[in-house]
């Protein structure tokens, strides 16, 4: 099958071959759902959002200018969609933690210990995603999306030189994190 | 020289580094064998990073999202069909208001020239079509007609500003 760009695509859906959509579906599935993975910490949100970024961008494609690439576009619905999600969860964690006293109960974005006995790209993982939330993104989009510092500025609404001091500091952290989990054998 | 930074070493590892910087920074690495270590640690993780592995999705999330969207669809369709109903419905209630105005109208106001071919031609639809609601619906309840065409048109604005309101969300 030929290989359509994602502008031809999306002229294609706009003239009403809505089905065409799965092509860009396809397409973009795995990075923004290791991109929301990393950010929300929790496969089924990351799963919710996901579905819920795409429905979202299929009705919004009338107003898609081609100024930027859609990959931009599409990837600044994810983001603005993670980090709305982000604030609900963390405002309804609040309010249970006002409600309840669980001196107990660590915060539930952190990612168990049991989990770091895995493979070499597991483990990357899983070390990305104890990283706040806006060095994963950084890493994510850099390393995985192959993107420029002044595309990522555009997706996280930031200025270019903003977006190279949090990749510098998320690398810093990743060591750090690697470092505190003793994984410098497997990983590095 | 010091030690090397943290942002040095990040530059080092993003190749921005000017030519006579590097010139000095190799020196340093040369002599530094804690900052040749250290360095190794940051190319290890630039490395390690540029191939990390996609997290799959879950299978059979295109066929989810694609269902979504057709139910999506099939909704606003739906309210367009109900729009359309509703805008038919208000312009029935303008038509049937202007209609009773106009009956009035030539009742009362107009009455002095019922020589003017329009205005007799108006008189007696509107004559005609009292009659037909008259025996439709009984003498008694033109009046209440009236009164539900007028709440007719009323509901309809509202839905129209409802419906107006969701467009601009």
């Amino acid at each position: 099958m030929k290989h359509l760009s994602d502008i031809e695509i999306i002229d294609s859906v706009l003239q009403g071959n809505a089905n065409d959509y799965s092509l860009l579906i396809n397409r973009y599935k795995h990075k923004a759902f290791s991109l929301l993975k990393r950010m929300l910490k929790n496969e089924m949100d990351a799963e919710e959002v996901l579905q819920d970024c795409f429905v979202k961008s299929f009705f919004a494609l009338k107003s898609f200018k081609r100024e930027a690439k859609f990959s931009t576009w599409f990837y600044r619905i994810v983001y603005n969609s993670a980090v709305t999600k982000l604030s609900v969860k963390k405002r309804k964690i609040e309010q249970e933690m006002l409600s309840i006293d669980n001196e107990d109960n660590p915060l539930m974005l952190s990612v168990p210990e049991k989990e770091f006995t895995q493979q070499k790209g597991e483990l990357l993982n899983l070390a990305i995603q104890e990283l706040p939330e806006n060095y994963s993104v950084v890493i994510t989009l850099f390393y995985l999306e192959s993107m420029s510092c002044e595309e990522i500025s555009k997706i996280i609404n930031t200025s270019v030189n903003n977006v190279k001091v949090l990749l510098h500091r998320s690398r810093a952290a990743l060591k750090e994190v690697i470092s505190q989990r003793h994984l410098e054998k497997e990983l590095l | 020289m010091k030690h090397l930074t943290r942002n040095e070493f990040n530059r080092i590892v993003d190749n921005e580094l000017s030519s006579q910087e590097k010139i000095v920074v190799d020196q340093h690495l040369f002599d530094c064998s804690s900052c040749s270590d250290e360095l190794k640690s940051y190319k290890s993780i630039n490395s390690l990073l540029f191939d990390q592995n996609v997290e799959e999705a879950p299978t059979g999330i295109e066929n989810l999202i694609m269902r979504k969207i057709a139910r999506k669809l099939r909704n606003d369709k739906s309210q367009k069909t109900f729009f359309r109903f509703i805008v038919s419905l208000f312009s029935v209630g303008v038509l049937a208001i202007l209609g009773f105005v106009g009956y009035r109208a030539s009742q009362t106001v107009l009455q002095v020239s019922l020589d003017s071919n329009m205005i007799q031609w108006l008189n007696q639809t509107s004559a005609q079509a009292k009659s037909f609601i008259s025996l439709a619906f009984g003498e008694k309840n033109l009046r209440s007609l009236e009164v539900t065409m007028l709440l007719f048109l009323v509901l309809s604005i509202y839905f129209l500003v409802e419906k107006y309101k969701t467009i601009r969300r």
